[in-house]
């Protein structure tokens, strides 16, 4: 049998349960009322899932495969412009702005890079954005926002196109489209118009491990019907991110399978 | 291709004089154009590029000899065009135009935009002003 | 007492509306403190009362010791306010920054148009120069007086280094924070600095157009950043004034104004380009329409090269001889 308590005793465990609480409650006031600090470290576990951080590829393909076997579906016009392209490529003849003066390399041509990329997340901004070192191309995603209308996509066609976002469960779905006609769709030199819409599908995967991308490509211009790819990144929280300018000696790249003459 | 920063520094600079016209990307000064002046040329579009933070377009003139010279001619940034009314393909290469500018004060083939008349007839920009350059 | 008065200051969110513009508590907040306090004081005098004293009764909710200033939030863009040279910090007692000899004490770009100086001329009296850098400063500025055109990094698509890429104008420059590291984004062609937080630097670093920045918040309202492994490729401003790979630059972020604008100022030691450490400063507002209020693409390889404009005169755009994959 527990001895009675004094009445000393009593008062202070009463003082203790009565502090503690409003120690927890000025701990959260605290908290609540350093709205930003908490919407920083909650930034990426608050309302959004968390795919940030940075992104690697161990393998590198020249041509984007299609998902399943094949050849993008190309329109005749289109593939007589695309072996034109591809064989000034092999000549090195082709006037690729993105390998001669780094201009950005469109979508989904930047997603076949051989250099990292980071994901930032910035609830606080209601945007995402996507950082490639290679010609350091940002990527901004409005999320939960509509596609701008027609005529600012006229207005403002970028290399990378204007990007709106949204959660899937735990995929980020991004919408892309008003792209300017300056890129090659790969780095075979196959084409596209100023038609191209993209949507991509971007999680993780692996327990986390990789992240997926899968592109589904939109543009009449050049194809008969849509068509996705299928990317696969490691995390790599390991490495940080390096300057690019161009011309310069960048990192080694021989981890990554299959790049040629770096 | 590494440039060395005494190259740079030292070497970036011509020494042949003078300088001939404005580096495209360049936040210049606008001392370098005649703003007290004006010019209005009649030729074909080469060329409209729809970039920042300067458009630029392309004017083929004939020249009374019959050569012809191309004229470079700065606009404002593709925000600022877009706000009046501009998009990328208000002119396209082969259209003939009347275009007006304040001429560069060396004499080079180049100027910043005033005001255009497009092949519809109509008319953009505001001839009548002198003072600084569109922006 | 068990309670100091004291005023504490939040930072504005979107999420929470506890303060408002100048980050002084709002009446609710100080309702809800004052209940608390309430309760703090009962529990104060029941111990008291018990003849226990302790000093760890509930605590009015003090200044957060990890206040994170604000650059960030609510989609805002920021933009350099103060022209394209550094000026001096005020109450300075030092050299301060190269300024212009022409113009001292004046931001070049408010001299526009008519009969005056079209370009850059440095004041290399300023004792903080080495012989050496004196010496290349002197012949470009004579090159520049002879009607040359001078190299600015931006112009011709170079990497703005640091501090050089302070002085990048007229566009949007974009904070993104997170809880180990700052970005700081610059729309004019898509340039991204990469500030650390909270940890020392390398120890071999390396040498790179923007060096390698670790930095810490400070006071609630400042973001310390500290760089080094500058390479010395480019000049370190408008003024062509050259560095070394020596170059140690801290740079202080401060938000004022309400939030609404910065002023960065920063300690620039390099001795092998300098005679001693010299302090320079920035202003940042917030982003106007239509250039610097939102981010677009802005490429500066987009752009030709200047119409009518001997290729030679120019120094060359970086490019790649050859693809590099």
């Amino acid at each position: 049998m527990m001895p009675e308590m004094s009445g000393r005793e009593r008062i202070t465990r009463l003082v203790f349960r009565l502090r503690a609480r409003s120690v927890a409650a000025s701990a959260l006031m605290v908290l609540a009322v350093t709205p930003f600090s908490t919407a920083v470290l909650a930034a990426n576990t608050g309302a959004w899932p968390d795919i940030s951080g940075k992104y690697w590829t161990s393998i590198y393909s020249a041509k984007i495969q299609p998902v399943g076997a094949g050849d993008p579906p190309y329109t005749a016009a289109a593939m007589a412009t695309y072996k034109k392209n591809m064989a000034a490529v092999n000549a090195n003849t082709l006037d690729d702005k993105a390998r001669k003066v780094c201009t950005p390399d469109g979508v989904p041509r930047i997603l076949e890079s051989p250099y990292p990329f980071e994901i930032v997340q910035s609830p606080d901004r209601g945007e995402i954005h996507i950082i490639y070192e290679l010609n350091h191309v940002i990527r901004l995603v409005a999320m939960n926002k509509p596609m701008p209308s027609a005529d600012e996509l006229e207005t403002f066609p970028f290399y990378s196109g204007h990007s709106v976002g949204r959660w899937e469960g735990d995929t980020l779905v991004i919408e892309t489209a008003g792209f300017n006609e300056k890129t090659f769709l790969d780095n075979s030199g196959a084409p596209h118009t100023d038609q191209l819409r993209t949507i991509e599908r971007i999680r993780k995967i692996d327990g986390g491990k990789e992240l997926e991308d899968i592109v589904t490509i939109h543009d009449p211009g050049v194809f008969t019907k849509d068509w996705s790819a299928r990317f696969v990144y490691q995390a790599r929280p390991d490495i940080r991110m390096m300057d690019y300018a161009c011309g310069e000696k960048h990192r080694d790249l021989s981890s990554v399978k299959g790049v040629q003459g770096h | 291709m590494t440039m060395d920063m005494r190259a740079l520094i030292v070497g970036g600079i011509a020494l042949a004089l003078p300088a001939t016209a404005i580096p495209a990307f360049a936040h210049h000064s606008y001392a370098e154009f005649a703003t007290d002046k004006k010019l209005t040329l009649q030729g074909t579009v080469k060329e409209f590029q729809w970039t920042n933070p300067h458009s630029w377009m392309l004017v083929i003139v004939p020249t009374a000899s019959g050569q012809a010279e191309q004229w470079a001619i700065e606009f404002s940034s593709v925000s600022l065009l877009a706000s009046r009314g501009w998009k990328p393909k208000t002119v396209v290469p082969g259209d003939k135009v009347a275009i007006t500018f304040h001429p560069m004060r060396n004499g080079s083939h180049a100027g910043s935009y005033m005001a255009i008349k497009l092949p519809n007839g109509k008319e953009m920009g505001d001839a009548s002003r002198l003072g600084t350059a569109a922006e | 007492m068990l309670v100091a008065k004291s005023t504490v200051t939040f930072h504005r969110s979107k999420a929470f509306k506890a303060t408002n513009e100048e980050g002084i508590l709002s009446m609710t907040t100080r309702d809800l403190l004052g209940s608390l306090l309430s309760g703090s004081i009962l529990a104060g005098l029941l111990l008291w009362s018990g003849g226990i004293w302790t000093n760890s009764q509930a605590q009015p909710a003090a200044k957060p010791s990890n206040a994170i200033p604000d650059f960030s939030s609510n989609g805002r863009t920021w933009v350099l306010s103060s022209g394209t040279a550094f000026l001096k910090v005020p109450g300075d007692t030092g050299p301060g920054p190269i300024m212009d000899k022409n113009f001292p004490g004046s931001a070049f770009d408010q001299q526009r148009g008519g009969a005056r100086a079209q370009n850059r001329i440095a004041d290399t009296t300023n004792p903080i120069l080495k012989p050496w850098a004196k010496k290349l400063m002197d012949i470009a500025n004579a090159r520049v007086a002879a009607g040359g055109i001078p190299f600015v990094d931006d112009s011709r698509c170079w990497l703005g280094g640091v501090p050089s890429i302070l002085l990048f104008p007229g566009e949007a420059v974009v904070f993104l924070q997170t809880p180990k590291e700052v970005w700081i984004l610059s729309k004019r062609d898509a340039e991204v600095r990469r500030i650390y937080l909270d940890v020392p630097h390398s120890k071999d670093p390396g040498y790179s157009w923007t060096g390698e920045s670790v930095g810490h918040y400070e006071n609630g309202d400042t973001l310390v950043v500290d760089t080094i492994g500058l390479d010395d490729q480019g000049p370190l401003d408008r003024y062509r004034t050259p560095h070394t790979r020596q170059l140690h630059v801290i740079e202080r972020y401060h938000l004022n104004n309400g939030g609404k604008g910065i002023e960065i100022t920063f300690t620039a030691d390099d001795p092998g380009a300098f005679t001693m450490p010299w302090k320079g400063k920035v202003d940042f507002k917030a982003g106007t329409p239509p250039r610097s209020d939102h981010w677009e693409e802005d490429i500066c390889a987009d752009n030709g090269d200047g119409y009518g404009f001997d290729p030679d005169e120019l120094v060359p755009a970086p490019h790649a001889d050859k693809p590099e994959f």
